[in-house]
């Protein structure tokens, strides 16, 4: 126990408590006199401080009682005695000043010792109290850390905020560009709406083509049907000139005939005459009518060629519409292909492809299509001027052709008038024959008026071949009409080439909006790629304050590592404080038992330090070790005893108090297991425990001798009575 | 008389077996040890030596020491090691300040002569306590793992609510049956 706290000190102190305490190396040599004497001052009295001052002052009171005593004596006493008396007094008082000086010089001893021990306290008490100081001080170090450790909380929990707003932040931003993402997204849904109504326009666009061709279809049907009606006109007009000339070779077969009836009637020769001349003048009007026929022959030639001309400028007007229609086909897929191109275009733009080369690309190709249309807008307004011109050609030629049809129809006139003139004159000579075939004959007269008759009966054939001429100017004029109506098919086909351009021109100008559109899209592009690049500038950002966050929070752990370290040290400091307050609290039970013990020292006489450096060095030997001396643990024993009568605190006599009881009240079965104990706590020889043990076997047991115990002053039973 | 029926009970050859409950104060020691024999809860004082219980379990009669644990009297314990069966070694699971203390206890305990044939059970008590040790760290804490040539045992119970003690005396009454 007190080693201990001896080393404890020593430690504290760095001092040997045996010096602060002092005297301890004379113990041992003075070890076993002492003992004895110990024994004699343990049976004078008690054992306290106040024992020993009560003793200390005791002594010159009890002298001073003597010498009351010899006083009252020396007035008892005869006279002569005074002398002796005296002398005896001043021996007494010699005695007493011998004895008095003695009595000082221990006191003086003993103040000093008193002093030296306090002032070993005193030192003791200095460096305890630098002990507490320099505990104050690691408490003061505890707290600082405390405080320390509170304010890397509070920078902690400081930062943890400026994180959460941070981040807060971040997403806030990040839901504004969600937002936007959003919004494009609408938009180009939008545009694909778009996209698809102009789908839709143009397949309705198509449908109008399928009628553009169903009406160069029936423009073909109607030519057609134009070529055939001329046909029939031929005909007719070749059916008319085989009429003329049936109805020549009647008159002739009926001149002949007259001629043969004036022969057969008489007057032979002035009337054969007179036939002859009028045959003769007959044969030269049908020369002329031969040569009219001729004539008729070439103009039927003539305007034969002009109408195979006009076909052929007919068939190369439709040669040209068909060209027109395949450029307009052409076009026509160019325009789709452009669509597709730009169908192409809208689907990059869907993608977002971000390759301004590509649109580049792109434009160019798109002015090169442009450049395309151009030019086959150029080609259309060649071909609608060449269509123009080949219309004017074609309506000078129709005026021509009419011209001619006029001046044929004048020439006819003519040749009729020419023709009526010769069949007046005729008529008049007729007359005139008849006159003279009146004169001569009236047979003839009958003859004659046959002859009028069919003559009459030739006018009405005449006036057939008139009605016949009048049908064929109307179908002429039929023709003529066929013809406007051709000329408006045509004027048709060219409105149909207008609404044709018209469309063109929607679609060119759909194409412009559809390019505005690309160029906004372009636009949108650009925006969206100027956002991108905000974008991708506000994500660097971000990622800057990502890496300073990172930043902040390797900083948060290193100072977290900061934190539980210096929380370990201040575990470390607090179980040190602990266990330095558990020093402290044993070094004070261990002063105040030091200070209870001393008294036990001064009890005897000088040498009581060795007792009590003896008790320690004993109390902290016994425990472990039972101790070889039963002198020394008697001691043992004893000291416990004056410990006792202390209090009994002292848990060691507690729990010897109990075990004793507890074999004293025990059956030996049950108290063999505690002579162990008990040997421990009395600090037995192992003699005595030997002995212990064979005399607890014996009562056991019901036969064997009951072992040696001895005779005498050392005998360890109480003999049997 | 007590001495003529124990030398009979020794001639029967039913020894009792002698058990001995250690471990630091305040571990529950005294508290096992009336919850074993009475079967109830009592309150206890420190014990200030021992005390010395029959306990009848299973057939089985053990004899069982419980021997104070203040540091003071910690060092009276070897003077009862001899013929000792085996030894419940009680630790206090949510007393984590001192429990290098009760390891440091218990290996020189281990260390006894008379010790070397004796079963031991760890009792991790106190499981009901917030903040206790689970019974894996205190058999790392009392480095049991370092154990060798020891028939031992560790089992959590909680001595106030009566729980792991059953499991724990069962096991140990095996031990000692299939030792003989």
């Amino acid at each position: 126990m007190f080693k201990g706290l001896k080393n404890k000190i020593r430690e504290e102190t760095g001092s040997d408590v045996s010096r602060i305490i002092g005297g301890t190396p004379q113990n041992k040599s003075t070890f076993k006199g002492r003992h004895s004497r110990q024994g004699s001052t343990s049976s004078i009295g008690s054992l306290s401080i106040d024992g020993i001052r009560e003793e200390n002052s005791q002594s010159p009171d009890f002298h001073d009682h003597g010498s009351e005593i010899n006083h009252e004596n020396l007035k008892s006493l005869p006279h002569q005695d005074t002398k002796l008396v005296e002398k005896r007094e001043e021996e007494w008082k010699k005695k007493l000043t011998k004895l008095e000086v003695e009595w000082k010089q221990k006191l003086d001893e003993k103040e000093r010792e008193w002093k030296k021990q306090l002032e070993s306290k005193e030192d003791e008490k200095l460096l305890k109290d630098k002990a507490i100081a320099h505990l104050q001080k690691s408490l003061q170090s505890a707290e600082e850390f405390k405080e320390k450790y509170c304010k890397f909380q509070e920078e902690k929990e400081q930062l943890e905020g400026f994180q959460s707003q941070e981040m807060s932040k971040i997403k806030h931003l990040l839901l504004a560009k969600e937002r936007e993402l959003s919004e494009k997204v609408n938009t180009l849904i939008e545009m694909n709406s778009q996209m698809a109504t102009l789908k839709v326009e143009v397949a309705r666009l198509r449908r109008f083509e399928e009628e553009i061709s169903n009406i160069q279809d029936e423009m073909e049907t109607l030519r057609h049907s134009s070529e055939q009606e001329r046909t029939t006109l031929r005909s007719e007009l070749a059916h008319s000139e085989e009429n003329v000339r049936h109805l020549r070779d009647r008159v002739a077969v009926l001149e002949r005939r007259t001629s043969a009836d004036c022969v057969a009637l008489g007057a032979p020769l002035s009337i054969d005459e007179r036939i002859q001349g009028l045959l003769g003048e007959r044969t030269l009007l049908e020369r002329r009518l031969e040569e009219a026929h001729l004539h008729l022959a070439d103009i039927k030639s003539s305007w034969s060629s002009k109408i195979t001309s006009l076909e052929t400028q007919v068939e190369r007007l439709c040669r040209q519409a068909a060209e027109e229609g395949a450029e307009r086909r052409r076009t026509e897929k160019e325009c789709e292909q452009l669509q597709e191109r730009v169908q192409q275009l809208e689907a990059e733009l869907a993608i977002a492809a971000e390759e301004a080369l590509q649109k580049s690309t792109l434009a160019q190709e798109i002015e090169q299509l442009r450049s395309e249309l151009d030019a086959a807008v150029v080609e259309k307004t060649e071909v609608s001027v060449r269509l123009k011109e080949t219309k004017v050609s074609l309506e000078e030629e129709v005026k021509r052709l009419n011209e001619a049809l006029s001046s044929q129809q004048l020439e006819m006139d003519s040749f009729q008038t020419k023709s009526e003139n010769e069949v007046k004159k005729l008529k008049d000579e007729l007359l005139d024959l008849h006159e003279m075939l009146k004169s001569n004959s009236e047979s003839s007269k009958v003859q004659i008026s046959n002859l009028q008759q069919e003559l009459e009966a030739e006018k009405l054939k005449s006036a057939e071949i008139l009605a016949t001429l009048d049908a064929e100017r109307s179908a002429k004029e039929a023709a003529e009409l066929k013809a406007s109506k051709i000329s408006d098919e045509v004027n048709n086909s060219n409105k149909c080439l207008g609404s044709k351009e018209s469309e063109l021109l929607e679609l060119r100008n759909y194409l412009a909006q559809l390019e505005s559109r690309i160029a906004s899209k372009d636009e949108e592009m650009a925006k969206i790629q100027s956002q991108k690049q905000e974008i991708s500038t506000r994500v660097e950002e971000l990622e800057k304050e990502r890496e300073l966050f990172i930043a902040k929070s390797n900083q948060d752990k290193n100072l977290n590592d900061l934190v539980s370290d210096l929380e370990s040290q201040i575990i470390d400091k607090n179980k040190s404080i602990k266990q330095l307050q558990q020093r402290l609290g044993d070094m004070k039970k261990t002063l105040q038992k030091e200070l209870n013990l001393y008294p036990d020292g001064y009890s005897g006489d000088i040498k009581s330090n060795g007792t009590t450096g003896l008790a320690l060095d004993d109390t902290s030997a016994a425990v472990l070790a039972p101790s070889s001396s039963h002198q020394v643990s008697q001691r043992r024993l004893q000291q416990q005893a004056t410990s006792s009568s202390e209090g009994n605190n002292d848990v060691n006599f507690q729990y010897l108090k109990h075990v004793l009881l507890k074999f004293l009240t025990s059956r030996e079965y049950e108290a063999k297991h505690l002579t162990r104990a008990v040997a421990t706590l009395l600090h037995f020889s192992p003699e005595e425990e030997k002995f212990l043990r064979e005399t607890l076997e014996w009562k056991m047991s019901w036969f064997g001798s009951r072992p040696n115990l001895g005779f005498g002053q050392t005998a360890k039973a109480i003999p049997p009575s | 008389m007590g001495g003529l029926v124990s030398y009979f009970r020794n001639l029967l050859g039913s020894r009792e077996m002698r058990i001995l409950i250690l471990g630091l104060d305040g571990a529950g020691k005294t508290t096992i040890l009336y919850k074993l024999q009475v079967g109830e809860v009592v309150t206890t004082i420190p014990t200030i030596g021992f005390n010395v219980e029959q306990v009848t379990y299973k057939n089985l009669k053990f004899q069982v020491w419980d021997l104070g644990g203040q540091t003071s009297i910690r060092p009276y314990w070897r003077c009862y090691y001899s013929n000792t069966d085996a030894i419940i070694y009680v630790v206090d699971s949510a007393d984590r300040d001192r429990i290098g203390i009760s390891k440091d206890e218990l290996l020189a305990m281990l260390r006894e002569e008379e010790l070397q044939g004796a079963i031991l059970v760890v009792l991790a008590n106190k499981q009901d306590m917030d903040g206790c040790l689970s019974v894996a760290e205190v058999h790392q804490a009392l480095g049991l793992e370092a154990l060798k040539n020891r028939t031992f045992q560790i089992f959590k119970t909680s001595a106030t609510k009566g729980e792991g003690l059953d499991s724990a005396m069962d096991w140990l009454s095996n031990a000692l049956q299939n030792r003989k």
